[in-house]
């Protein structure tokens, strides 16, 4: 059995309300006073936590739901007011890229100075200084202050640095999570090398695909409390779920104007082939389905709908409208469960996790019936194509090449390129 | 030696030293966690020293040109209009002799006082033992104190005064400053990361304080039944005991001096102390 590194038992976290504005002086010498429950609440309660060696857990859950303070209190940054938590071996946090970095200082300078607060020692950084260089590939720039960097090569040094620690666990906060795709995938992939190296990774993050292409395990917060615990796909599902009976409960109570909850969209899929149900991974190059269930409450018309693709960091990708793209009659429909579906010869969008979001809306597009965005999927594919060089989604050309036989006029080139046709269909 | 897994430690069985919430550390175990983030605190110096002085044409220069430019005022005001006797020392180098320590004095405890929130970026979100701060303001401000030494080297040149074998008295005099600067700045670090207004009260009352402690004046100008008073203050017979091995050629005065090596001593404890009782929370506040 592989020891175990990380024990939580019964860790609570209190704060207070206004705790910059009206603090009382008795605090100055941290008595803790009984009174005042009402300018205090716990942002953490009851939290159990056991991670052994080689463990792999995420931790997810709505904003405010406490996972940046569970993070905070698992790397020490915050002690907490009740329980106890004990700690074997060295803990490395991947919260912040970069940290302590001065401006006015050369690459060489910071890598020892964040290596230092990453708690690396000097002749840790010394030997492996090298490496870093080259991992960040800025070898030409490393004795230029980094105020002159761009936020890229800022960012691939920090992380440069942090991907040099060793540390028995490694806490990854979601704020990485943003910031750009192809440093994203770098970041997992290196939490991935390290947690098969036997470090334990406790990832918080709000991109649910990326918790469950890393973590084998997942605790599930909302409002201080671990509510759900188990394998990753399970707790996803249940999150996933409340969400939209959250949403739904919204849409029900907005249901009295009628401008909402007409159409109640049940589920949406992806599948990578036709026929096959529900694929979280679609490869790049290949043919998605997207497959909306949907019920109608009255008679109406026949919905139509928009898919939008978020990618991971929020970036509208692009989207798809039935609208544009079907000639179907806007022929009246009688109340009961429909499905639709929307097809891509061939999915064209940069490798990364997308976030789907569905309205359903009238033939004129004024008025809106119904909206999920619970459906998350990954895009996989060869690693070349990453954001940084391709963009967001790189459409098909048909491309032909010919030998130019009047080079003083240009016009067969232009020709050449009239002739080539884009491929509409894909994304 | 340490039996704990040292960051420098990548071996592959090596001992994952446990850590409870729970447990009550003692001063050792803090110091010895204090001596594992060594490189940390050679790092935060380091980019403070570095890093100050970038992008200024006098750069370093600057850590002389305050003392002096406080001397040269300093002789007009003191020395020249109200005629301060000092003995056979002239008044130029007499002043610099005590603004070189209480420059010192001054940057610790200011800078001291901001350092955890100087640091909240990284106080915020990364866990290290946070006196790490204010040691390294310590070791910053001692480099601007260095290259400021040089200059009263030129002024003793200047003015042919000649150092004495006392000088020996220098490091034991100097820690005796920094251990009471830096209790101070422990404590005030802390109480500044919960109430911001200690950083606006803190240059107020160093301002008041230097008038109070024998920087522009001999301490034998103030009316001797006000002494022992006056003498409480540890900065007063540390500022003298400076100027005595400096300039003076004497021994420092240890009647005067163990008073405020006592109070120095019981405010550095009280200081990190608070500091360490209450560092659990700064993440918090700030």
């Amino acid at each position: 059995m592989s020891e175990v590194l990380v024990e939580a038992k019964g860790i609570g976290k209190r704060y207070r309300r206004g705790m910059l504005g009206g603090i009382r002086l008795p605090r100055l010498f941290g008595r803790r006073s009984g009174d005042g429950a009402d300018d205090e609440f716990w942002a953490l309660k009851d939290i159990d936590l056991e991670l052994r060696e080689g463990d792999s857990l995420g931790i997810i859950g709505p904003n405010g739901a406490g996972k940046s303070t569970l993070l905070k209190i698992l790397s020490r940054v915050t002690a907490p007011t009740e329980g106890v938590l004990k700690v074997r071996g060295r803990v490395g946090a991947l919260i912040e890229v970069g940290a302590g970095f001065h401006q006015e200082l050369s690459g060489r300078d910071n890598i020892f100075i964040n290596g230092a607060i990453l708690g690396m020692s000097r002749k840790e950084i010394q030997r492996r200084f090298d490496e870093i260089v080259a991992f960040a590939e800025l070898e030409d720039f490393i004795d230029t202050p980094v105020k002159k960097y761009s936020s890229g090569m800022y960012v691939r040094l920090g992380f440069a640095v942090a991907a040099h620690m060793d540390p028995d666990i490694l806490l990854i906060d979601e704020v990485l999570a943003v910031g750009d795709m192809s440093f994203q995938r770098k970041c997992i992939q290196f939490s991935r090398r390290v947690n098969e190296r036997g470090t334990t990774v406790v990832l918080v993050s709000h991109n649910l695909a990326q918790v469950e292409a890393f973590c084998t395990n997942a605790v599930l917060l909302r409002q201080g409390n671990i509510v759900e615990r188990g394998r990753t796909p399970e707790v996803i599902t249940v999150y996933a779920r409340s969400q939209r009976s959250l949403s739904e409960e919204c849409m029900g109570s907005d249901s009295e104007n009628a401008q909402t909850g007409l159409v109640r969209i049940h589920s949406v899929e992806v599948a990578s082939q036709e026929g096959e149900t529900m694929a979280s991974t679609v490869n790049f190059g290949s043919p998605v389905l997207f497959r909306i269930a949907y019920s109608l409450l009255e008679p109406m018309e026949t919905p139509h709908f928009q898919i939008i693709l978020l990618r991971s960091d929020g970036l509208k990708v692009g989207s798809i409208h039935s609208r544009l793209d079907s000639n179907a009659d806007a022929a009246t429909q009688q109340p009961g469960r429909y499905m639709a579906e929307a097809r891509l010869e061939t999915c064209r969008l940069v490798p990364d996790s997308y976030a789907i979001e569905v309205w359903a809306t009238d033939s004129q597009h004024t008025m809106d019936y119904g909206m999920d965005r619970s459906t998350h999927f990954e895009v996989v594919g060869p690693a070349t194509v990453d954001s940084k060089r391709y963009g967001a989604y790189v459409p098909r050309g048909l491309w032909t090449f010919s030998l130019a036989q009047e080079q003083t006029t240009g016009r067969s080139f232009i020709d050449t390129q009239s002739n080539a046709k884009g491929d509409g269909a894909a994304v | 030696m340490t039996t704990t897994a040292t960051p420098g430690d990548v071996s592959g069985g090596r001992v994952r030293e446990e850590w409870s919430s729970d447990r009550a550390y003692g001063l050792l175990y803090k110091l010895r966690e204090l001596w594992r983030f060594r490189d940390l605190l050679w790092a935060l110096s380091f980019r403070s020293i570095k890093g100050r002085y970038k992008q200024s044409v006098l750069g370093i220069a600057w850590a002389v040109v305050q003392p002096l430019a406080m001397m040269v005022i300093f002789t007009i005001v003191f020395g020249k209009f109200a005629k301060v006797d000092t003995g056979t020392i002239p008044y130029p180098i007499f002043s610099y002799a005590a603004l070189l320590p209480w420059q010192l004095f001054q940057n610790v405890v200011t800078k001291g006082t901001t350092s955890i929130v100087d640091n909240g970026s990284i106080v915020k979100k990364l866990y290290f033992p946070r006196e790490v701060c204010a040691l390294s303001v310590v070791f910053s401000s001692l480099v601007d104190f260095a290259v400021a030494g040089i200059m009263l080297g030129i002024l003793m040149i200047i003015f042919r005064v000649s150092p004495s074998v006392y000088i020996l008295w220098l490091p034991v005099i100097l820690l005796v400053q920094l251990l009471f600067s830096l209790g101070l700045a422990f404590f005030l670090s802390a109480v500044n990361a919960f109430y911001r207004d200690i950083s606006f009260g803190v240059p107020l009352v160093l301002q008041v304080w230097m008038y109070l402690s024998p920087v522009a004046y001999p301490i034998s100008t103030v009316p001797e039944r006000y002494r022992d008073l006056y003498m409480l203050n540890p900065m007063a017979p540390i500022i003298d005991s400076f100027r005595q091995i400096l300039v003076n050629r004497q021994p420092p005065d240890w009647t005067m001096l163990w008073p405020g090596v006592a109070i120095s001593v019981v405010v550095l404890v009280f200081g990190y102390w608070y500091f360490k009782r209450s560092e659990g929370t700064f993440a918090d506040v700030l």
